[in-house]
């Protein structure tokens, strides 16, 4: 479980619409991210890493993708360091992360449609 | 719901899903929310002053939160109550954010009891900036009221010392002003007094004490009459204190007590507000003048009297004299007695005579021309130049006017003729000052057929007439063709 549905739940006072509206928007923002992540790593881009990463832990943080914010706070926090070596590592774990997240979310779509 | 309705918030957060979360949880509790993407818009839609609660993410595209935040605090607008929205927790960047001017915070993901505390708090102190800034534009305003206020005090404040300043000069001048004339007053040498519409005296000046004898505390508070005594102060006085004290522009008057005299001049005073309060009244002493006009008068009479006695004792003086008094020769009485003396001296026995009338010829026309000083001249001339052409035994008299008699003794006619001949031939011949003088000459003889003088004398006369009608300048003598009629010829 990638995804803490209770937190969904709570948050969205159990508004079945509006949660597949919020995870179907988070999903489009959370693969954007996940581009701009592959790319500011092969431009070392500290700057636009560090945004993204930033970016993509607050959207996983409102949705309760708590693997997926805790990576992307790691990254943030490498990028702020302008740590590409660290960043590389952290990069992969973030990127797993993020499919197995989608994944979870797109099955969770389906199911709920 | 009307705290929440009346509160309009905006919320800038570059992530579309948290933003979303917090639009519904706002729409939810019944805020009216507007959701901005980047820093950017969230300035310009916070510029509006339109939204009194900004939720702002703390790193945006374009501007970031803590910019916005300073940008609000640096600005003119109204209260924004500001919450950052960070999922960071560390202490600095709380601090920072304080110091960038945000009121408080909200740590992403979003926890919905949290929010609805803060946006009360939050509320809560939009309503007291506003009841705040009502206040103060309450404040303001009578602030600029009172400043106006005092503006006009101040310049009352100018105006009344001014005001005072000139009152206090004018009091200061009036004060010199009256000192000067309560002096001259006083020191006028003329008895002065003032007297109120009541009639009493409120002022009586030294010269006053002096001439009546009454010093002034005991003249003040009494009527005039009083104090200068009917005899003195009589209806002419009394009358022109009244007329000045019922104001009238000028009156006057005139006092005596038989030895002194006085003019009264009366003038009513006037108050403040034009009203007569009373009048001022000066005497001047005329006793001198009018003593010498008495004196005068008194010479006049009797310069009258001694002349009109001068003119009576010169006419008794001109019937008892014999001699005419323009000529110097005798006159017309003198002749009469003459003629008489002559004519007894004939009828006793005596020598004959013939009496001669000479008229100066033209002789009105000549005073009419010449005036009659010249016409008296000519009179005088002709007087002497008859007295100088007869002989010692004539006798030459003025009969009247431009006639004059003569008296030729021990003469008939034919010895008479040639006698009054050369009379006529001299004052022809007498040089003419003005013009040339003639005579006309008429004779009648005295003989014992004539009777009387009298009858003598209108003979000569007409005779006389005889000789201005023969055209003047020549001697006639009278026959009794001619009668005795009176006949007038100058």
């Amino acid at each position: 479980m990638y995804v803490d549905w209770g937190f969904l739940q709570e948050i969205t006072d159990a508004d079945a619409s509006f949660q597949v509206e919020l995870v179907q928007e988070f999903c489009g923002q959370a693969e954007m991210l996940g581009e701009r992540i592959k790319d500011a790593i092969e431009a070392k881009d500290a700057d636009a890493l560090q945004r993204a990463a930033h970016s993509l832990k607050g959207s996983a943080a409102s949705v309760g993708a708590i693997y997926l914010c805790e990576a992307a706070a790691n990254l943030d926090e490498s990028a702020r360091r302008a740590d590409f070596d660290g960043a590389g590592e952290r990069v992969g774990a973030l990127l797993d992360s993020l499919n197995a997240t989608l994944n979870e979310m797109r099955a969770w779509t389906k199911r709920a449609a | 719901m009307d705290q929440a309705s009346s509160l309009r918030i905006l919320v800038a957060d570059d992530d579309p899903v948290s933003s979303r979360v917090l639009a519904r949880a706002l729409t939810n509790h019944g805020y009216d929310s507007k959701v901005v993407q980047d820093g950017i818009a969230a300035w310009e839609a916070v510029s509006t002053g339109s939204y009194q609660i900004l939720i702002t993410d703390w790193m945006m595209p374009g501007l970031e939160g803590p910019e916005i935040c300073r940008r609000i605090r640096n600005s003119e607008l109204p209260f924004c109550y500001i919450i950052v929205l960070t999922a960071k927790s560390a202490k600095e960047d709380k601090m920072n954010a304080i110091r960038a001017g945000a009121d408080d915070f909200l740590t992403k993901p979003l926890n919905e009891a949290d929010l609805v505390v803060r946006l009360l708090a939050g509320g809560r102190l939009v309503r007291l900036n506003r009841e705040l800034q009502r206040i103060n534009a309450v404040l303001a305003a009578q602030r600029a009221e009172l400043a106006t206020v005092n503006n006009r005090l101040i310049v009352q404040q100018e105006e009344l010392n001014i005001t005072l300043k000139r009152l206090e000069e004018a009091s200061r001048i009036a004060d010199i002003s009256r000192n000067r004339f309560s002096q001259l007053f006083e020191g006028l040498p003329l008895p002065c007094f003032t007297v109120g519409t009541d009639g009493l005296v409120y002022e009586w000046n030294e010269e006053a004490a002096t001439r009546f004898g009454v010093p002034p505390h005991l003249a003040i508070g009494r009527r005039p009459a009083e104090l200068l005594g009917n005899d003195l102060l009589g209806d002419d006085a009394v009358r022109c204190i009244e007329a000045a004290a019922q104001g009238m522009a000028f009156a006057q008057g005139d006092w005596n007590d038989g030895d002194q005299y006085f003019l009264a001049g009366g003038y009513p005073l006037f108050g403040s507000s034009g009203q007569v309060t009373g009048a001022i009244l000066s005497l001047v002493d005329v006793t001198a003048q009018r003593q010498a006009e008495a004196k005068l008068e008194e010479q006049l009479r009797t310069i009258n009297e001694l002349y009109e006695k001068l003119q009576s004792a010169n006419q008794r003086l001109a019937s008892i004299a014999s001699l005419d008094g323009l000529t110097g020769i005798p006159n017309h009485r003198t002749l009469l007695e003459r003629l008489t003396a002559v004519a007894e001296v004939f009828e006793q026995g005596g020598e004959p005579f013939v009496l001669a009338l000479a008229d100066v010829d033209h002789f009105k026309k000549f005073n009419d021309e010449f005036g009659h000083l010249a016409g008296d001249e000519v009179l005088k001339q002709v007087a002497e130049t008859l007295s100088n052409a007869t002989r010692g035994s004539d006798f030459v008299a003025r009969y009247g006017g431009e006639e004059f008699a003569v008296i030729l003794r021990n003469a008939t006619m034919d010895r008479a003729h040639p006698l009054a001949e050369r009379l006529r031939a001299a004052v022809e011949a007498l040089p003419p000052k003005y013009r040339q003088v003639t005579i006309s000459v008429g004779l009648a003889e005295f003989d014992s057929e004539t009777g009387t003088t009298t009858e003598l004398i209108r003979r000569a006369d007409a005779a006389l007439y005889a000789a201005k009608n023969a055209g003047r300048n020549c001697v006639r003598a009278w026959t009794p063709e001619l009668g005795t009629q009176q006949g007038k010829a100058a």
